[in-house]
């Protein structure tokens, strides 16, 4: 049975109290609040209490802004859909559900579905992903068209492909081992980073045998005009040791970040 | 022959030098916790701790059925970013006793059927597995590895393998990520955080609010289940993101660092696949 609508009365008493009736019946204050304020959405602010105008003053906003299905959306999307040419100006209400395909058919079922859209579009156009990012569109921050970023391989697999890559495969790759020798060449190289993570793992089981997760971060340095990528894997402090990190007696629910103990790469150890 | 020896410098490098004074060609596999070296005659494995066999069986079979489905075809061929979001971002420091928590149960095997990616059987056979089991199973959809390759006693060449199935992985992520945002949007102010596939939202919402995410969890085939969440907060500071909780009696908490939030739910489901060569009991990250 559909409620009928009742129409509230806004009391103020002698001392300043307010009060909300609704067929002579007094209300709750935060529902008469609210029941009055959307039966009268057009009062001059200064007609309202100072807790009404602020309900007032978002129902405007809420009035005002794009929705989906009834629910705000954040004004970037309206933004990035109008970048897509999506036609706005065929939604009711400033509702995105409400804007049909040319079969007459709902564009978008779920607010999902806008995501989706914009996600297709930034995976194929490298302009508009860019776009994306600048403008601070939510899920966006720090993605990047090509998987590799600030001169940084997540693991040895990341590094290989980025030497594989057009802008790098013309470059040497110099990686100096943790003893200080030099290993220059794709495959010289990858070998001592090999070797260096097999060490590693070693070192850690021996500090302790639950190891469950590991991640090796490499960063580079290029020299252009040489065309060589460098990797140190040397130590930035001959008296500092990986046990140092893990013997400090770590929180074991929370991850280890070896950070600065080797010059061009971290480590991330779980233990379980 | 296979045979799985523990990993260590001194014993990869005696493999090594023996093969390469023999002049065999062979290969050598790394991961970054197996390195398996590759002759004609036989397999060693050397590895960092133990897996469990039943893993490698369902990963099997889950890879077995993703190659025979249309749908992974075209996923494969598609792109998918490789930075992938497990939460929502620009998140608000918060605190409250009690918040309510709604978690997809199996979400990735779910994920996997519901879009006709595995049969039935496979799901039903994922689904018996324990959470830190199923998770997984699912990450080996994208294993990676640097080969080395040797001949006549010297690595003359490196190749990447990355599975093939790697996309369908990433595609799995991602439309977990559209659920939850979508269960964003249908929450709206009463939404509080979302954390790969379990959502937070204060105890204040409107039940038919709540009505319409069970409804689209379940028009979308996802089973779900409610949680016992006390003690919530979230600290969140310009580098990263602290959520503490009771959930369940029991005290998590996750750090998130914002420099890497995208790599999160990537390295979640790998995590899983490390906790389980030692700890197979293990049910948090």
């Amino acid at each position: 049975m559909k409620k009928k609508n009742v129409n509230i009365k806004r009391i103020v008493t002698k001392s300043g109290q307010v009060r909300y009736y609704g067929n002579g019946k007094r209300l709750k204050n935060k529902l008469g609040k609210k029941k009055f304020v959307q039966q009268n959405p057009n009062l001059p602010l200064n007609q309202y209490t100072e807790s009404e105008r602020r309900s007032a003053k978002a129902l405007r906003r809420y009035n005002n802004a794009w929705k989906f299905n009834g629910e705000q959306v954040q004004d970037i999307y309206i933004e990035v859909l109008k970048a897509l040419a999506v036609p706005l100006e065929k939604a009711k209400n400033k509702d995105l559900a409400t804007i049909l395909d040319n079969e007459g058919k709902p564009k978008y079922h779920r607010f999902m579905d806008v995501q989706k859209e914009i996600d297709f579009e930034a995976k194929r156009n490298k302009n508009f992903l860019r776009f994306l990012v600048e403008k601070g569109m939510p899920n966006y921050r720090g993605r990047d068209f090509e998987t590799f970023k600030d001169n940084k391989a997540k693991n040895i697999t990341d590094l290989s492909d980025i030497l594989d890559t057009e802008a790098l495969k013309n470059y040497t790759l110099v990686v100096t081992d943790p003893d200080g020798d030099e290993h220059r060449g794709r495959v010289k190289g990858l070998l001592a980073v090999r070797d260096f993570e097999i060490n590693i793992g070693e070192e850690i089981l021996k500090l302790h045998t639950n190891s469950a997760f590991l991640r090796f971060d490499y960063s580079y340095t290029l020299d252009f005009d040489n065309r060589l990528m460098f990797i140190d894997l040397q130590k930035t402090n001959k008296y500092k040791e990986l046990s140092d990190y893990i013997d400090r007696g770590f929180d074991p629910k929370e991850s280890i970040d070896v950070n600065d103990l080797w010059e061009n790469v971290s480590l991330e150890i779980m233990f379980s | 022959m296979k045979l799985t020896i523990p990993r260590t410098t001194e014993n990869i490098n005696f493999n090594i030098k023996i093969l390469n004074m023999l002049n065999v060609p062979f290969e050598v596999q790394h991961g970054t916790y197996t390195t398996t070296i590759i002759t004609e005659e036989k397999k060693v494995k050397y590895m960092m701790n133990k897996y469990n066999n039943r893993v490698f069986a369902c990963a099997k079979i889950i890879k077995r059925d993703v190659l025979k489905s249309p749908k992974a075809q075209e996923i494969m061929a598609d792109k998918f970013f490789k930075i992938n979001y497990g939460f929502s971002n620009l998140v608000e420091s918060y605190q409250a006793k009690r918040v309510l928590n709604i978690d997809i149960s199996s979400a990735y095997a779910s994920c996997l059927y519901n879009n006709k990616l595995i049969t039935e059987a496979t799901y039903q056979r994922i689904s018996t597995l324990p959470k830190v089991e199923r998770l997984p199973v699912v990450g080996m959809l994208a294993t990676s590895y640097t080969k080395f390759i040797y001949d006549k006693g010297e690595c003359i060449d490196v190749k990447v393998h990355r599975a093939e199935t790697a996309n369908v992985f990433f595609y799995l992520i991602d439309e977990i990520n559209y659920i939850m945002q979508e269960i964003r949007h249908l929450l709206g102010n009463y939404f509080i955080f979302y954390w790969v596939d379990g959502v937070f939202f204060s105890e204040e919402t409107p039940k038919d609010k709540i009505k319409n995410v069970e409804n689209f969890l379940l028009e979308l085939g996802y089973r779900y289940k409610y949680e016992a969440v006390r003690d919530f907060s979230i600290d969140s500071t310009k580098k990263s993101l602290i959520i503490k909780m009771n959930k369940n009696n029991e005290f998590k908490q996750y750090s998130i660092n914002h420099d890497n939030v995208g790599d999160s739910v990537k390295n979640y489901l790998l995590k899983g696949i490390k906790q389980q060569e030692t700890t197979p009991n293990v049910t948090r990250i």
